[in-house]
């Protein structure tokens, strides 16, 4: 049982590693694609949405 | 010596959380003046739920991020802000709602306040605990999505309607703007009626809104079971004595389900536990285990 238990931690840091290469590489499209532009412009509005006014 | 290792341990956690809510609200000016910032270091998003309408933020909420990208005209995906949740979820799973959390910690502090009778959970807790999910897929990704303006835009429809870090953030935003107060209507009320039911909710339950409602968190749980930390357990040192699942504020059976998706990693039972069976960590440890030699 304990030998099941860390082979499983072993495969899923496994998994977790590629999953973090594939998540920096999605950010990489996000920032060529323009999408901080986006995140920034609405962020440095006052969100009116957030806050309960809009 | 275990009640000593407990209470390091909450004070060192207790000391991150503070940090990092200070780190990510640095921009003193905004509370001063009753203004947000609005520099480049909003295009990065932070971790943990902390709106980007509070005075003193200095990155941006993923949430908000991920709503503002995806309702956009002709935009189904963010792959910045998609990519940025997978990278964060993978490495640390849901570490950053126990660990690096604003609003995470707003809700610790006010469940330390004393209580008539504290609960461990809500009757029904299996179901409410599945709400964080319809949130998520509801508000926001299929709204924002597809319940569009007359020029294609869609709405960040979690924070307009639910979030009650946005309506904290704007209490504090529309104490120094006297503008921003004349504009108070029926939504700031509904809003702030989910904040009075937080945080009445936090004072006698630890911490309603991950549980329940925080889609963030509803992410970050996906990625326990393959999240780089992680908590081992020992099973040859473990009884099974279940002081673990004792000391859990969430109430989870950690020693037989270490990678549960309510499990905040807050540490609590890696402290508790009198055999040092628990282990949390990016690395793997070898067991403890009596060597025993073999001649022949």
């Amino acid at each position: 049982m304990d030998s099941d238990n860390r082979q499983n931690t072993g495969i899923g840091r496994r998994v977790g590693i590629l999953l973090i290469v594939v998540g920096v590489v999605a950010m990489v499209i996000g920032v060529m694609n323009g999408e901080v532009r986006t995140v920034l412009q609405k962020a440095t509005l006052v969100c009116l949405e957030c806050i309960g006014l809009g | 010596m275990g009640k000593q290792r407990r209470t390091q341990h909450d004070r060192r956690r207790t000391l991150v959380q503070f940090l990092v809510a200070l780190i990510s609200n640095a921009y003193i000016t905004g509370f001063l003046e009753g203004k947000i910032y609005q520099g480049g270091a909003k295009s990065v998003c932070v971790p943990g739920l902390n709106c980007y309408a509070c005075p003193g933020a200095l990155g941006s909420c993923p949430i908000g991020s991920l709503q503002a990208v995806i309702g956009g005209k002709g935009t189904f995906f963010s792959w910045y802000v998609g990519g940025f949740l997978v990278t964060v979820g993978a490495m640390l799973g849901r570490f950053v709602c126990g660990w690096l959390c604003p609003f995470g910690w707003f809700q610790d502090l006010l469940y330390r306040i004393p209580f008539p009778k504290k609960l461990r959970k809500l009757p029904g807790e299996k179901h409410l605990a599945k709400v964080r999910y319809l949130v998520l897929i509801v508000f926001v990704l299929l709204l924002p999505l597809y319940l569009v303006d007359f020029t294609g835009q869609g709405s960040p429809y979690f924070c307009s309607w639910i979030c009650p870090s946005g309506t904290l953030s704007g209490l504090v935003l529309l104490a120094g703007n006297s503008g921003l107060r004349s504009a108070v209507g029926w939504l700031f009320a509904w809003k702030n009626t989910i904040l009075a039911v937080t945080i009445i909710t936090s004072l006698f339950l630890y911490r309603p809104f991950c549980r329940y409602v925080c889609p963030l968190g509803a992410i970050y749980g996906l990625f326990n079971r393959v999240s780089v930390y992680r908590i081992t357990v020992d099973t040859t040192s473990c009884t099974s004595c279940g002081i673990c699942q004792k000391v859990c504020k969430l109430d989870i059976p950690i020693y037989t389900d270490p990678d549960n998706s309510a499990c905040i990693r807050c540490g609590d039972c890696i402290a508790a536990c009198p055999h040092q069976s628990l282990s949390g960590g990016f690395s793997q440890k070898k067991p403890k285990r009596k060597t025993v030699q073999i001649e022949s």
